[in-house]
């Protein structure tokens, strides 16, 4: 790829929080700029992350994603928000892992062990319980309720996302809130 | 509109993706209809409780790790170093962590430093490969998989009432034992981790689980294994699947305990509730 075409690519994306010119230095594996974009997105990403994985595979799945980014970032064609690029990046790769892994006789994801000195008794229930439940639906409705409750998402980003007609995301969010509800109201929640 | 249309358009309401008319329409049917609208309520309580999850915070290292990362695969990482190290598809922070310190040393310190730390990584590696041919024994041979560890690690056969002289405390199957296992043997084992208290006990079925208790909290034992983490029996446990039975390890007081060659989630219950009642007693 040339650099006009770099630049070119890049300058459409303007409007993104991320500003060209630092994806340009990134591209050519500016160091800094590489740290940069990473201090800016890597919260969000490892956000994701953990709910989508747990934390204990959270933080090798989001180091995943960045040599990923850098190593694609030549992709990055513009069309769409940096972001959602990157979070596509990212949601991939947590349903990559969860096909990978799915096994049938450890069901119940809650927290990382490292996140143990806080008693359970301490913690949130609610919170709890919803960990429980969005572990139990399955990945790809996870990610989609994540990308709109969490990371607040339009449904024209989502679907961009996760590479679906925008008129699907509406449908696969209601199974995802009415999955999660029955998982929710079985592990005894009261709204 | 009838409730099945609303229904199906109610997360698109609900988030502000409808067309002005199609809302008013979504409206007017709500403002008649119970059962739809507590539809909605619901998901209104699920916007909630999502929005008081907390904010989980990265690991401040992620991105030195990542760094040493984007050197390897630019090849700026010193030969010697990448050359130990195996690459594993989701063990990056397990791959990158000693990484750090040769590198670190690289920059700051002698050769000679950089040749302490390439022990270490084949300490590290060698450990997780003895268990992995461990595990994989104890899955076909439960017997034989023990001369694994035996051979590899310095060892002695104890009875676990006098481990305590060798780990500087008394394990756990020292002060009773779960119901329905018989202790076969108890060695005390240095491993690379730790030294671990390590009791093969026997089922009534004649099967066999092995228990062991250590001081490291994550030892790397079970590196690229599936795991999940439960709430098993009140306690947080870290299990994993090994290919027809699992491993599960739990905090014990101030140690951990990991059992191997686990049937069933039950199980686990069981072997906590045995765990909480020793650590109580001792």
């Amino acid at each position: 790829m040339t650099s006009n075409k770099v630049d070119n690519q890049i300058e459409s994306s303007k409007t993104t929080q991320v500003d060209a010119r630092l994806l340009a230095r990134c591209l050519k594996n500016d160091r800094q700029a590489q740290r940069q974009l990473y201090e800016m997105t890597h919260q969000a990403v490892y956000r994701l992350m953990v709910r989508m994985v747990g934390l204990q595979e959270a933080s090798d799945l989001t180091q995943q994603v960045y040599l990923k980014l850098f190593s694609k970032l030549h992709q990055f064609a513009g069309n769409s928000k940096f972001e959602t690029w990157l979070y596509r990046l990212a949601s991939n790769e947590a349903l990559q892992y969860l096909r990978k892994n799915s096994r049938k006789k450890t069901t119940t994801l809650i927290e990382d062990p490292v996140n143990q000195q806080q008693p359970i008794a301490e913690r949130d229930e609610q919170r709890e319980l919803l960990g429980v439940a969005l572990d139990r639906i399955e990945p790809e409705l996870r990610s989609i309720f994540l990308l709109r409750e969490v990371e607040e998402m339009s449904y024209r980003e989502i679907a961009k996302i996760i590479d679906v007609p925008e008129g699907t995301v509406g449908s696969r969010l209601n199974r995802a809130r009415r999955d999660l509800q029955t998982h929710l109201l079985e592990l005894g929640w009261r709204a | 509109m009838n409730c099945s249309q609303i229904q199906n358009l109610l997360s698109d309401y609900y988030d502000h993706e409808l067309s002005s008319d199609i809302n008013q329409e979504m409206e007017a049917h709500l403002s008649t209809c119970e059962s739809c609208t507590e539809s909605l309520t619901a998901f209104e309580n699920l916007t909630q409780l999502t929005g008081n999850l907390s904010e989980p915070v990265p690991p401040a290292n992620m991105w030195n790790e990542l760094e040493l990362c984007l050197r390897e695969e630019a090849g700026q990482t010193d030969q010697i170093v990448s050359s130990v190290v195996p690459y594993s598809r989701f063990g990056l922070l397990k791959k990158y962590s000693l990484l750090i310190v040769a590198a670190t040393f690289l920059f700051t310190v002698s050769i000679g430093y950089l040749n302490q730390s390439k022990n270490e990584h084949h300490a590290h590696h060698n450990s997780s490969a003895v268990f992995k041919q461990y595990l994989t024994a104890f899955e076909n041979n439960p017997d034989s998989a023990q001369q694994i560890l035996l051979k590899n690690y310095q060892n002695d056969l104890v009875n676990p009432h006098q481990a305590i002289k060798l780990l500087g405390y008394l394990p756990a199957v020292a002060t009773s034992l779960p119901a329905g296992y018989k202790v076969e043997a108890s060695y005390v084992v240095k491993m690379p981790c730790c030294t671990c208290s390590q009791t093969i006990c026997r089922r009534k079925d004649g099967s066999l689980i092995v228990i062991f208790e250590h001081d490291e909290k994550t030892p790397q034992w079970f590196e690229g294994q599936p795991k999940k983490n439960m709430i098993c029996n009140g306690k947080r446990c870290c299990l994993v699947d090994l290919d027809s039975q699992m491993a599960a390890s739990w905090q014990h007081g101030k140690r951990h305990i990991t059992v191997i060659g686990i049937n069933d989630e039950q199980e686990v219950d069981k072997l906590i509730a045995w765990s909480d009642q020793a650590s109580n007693k001792s």
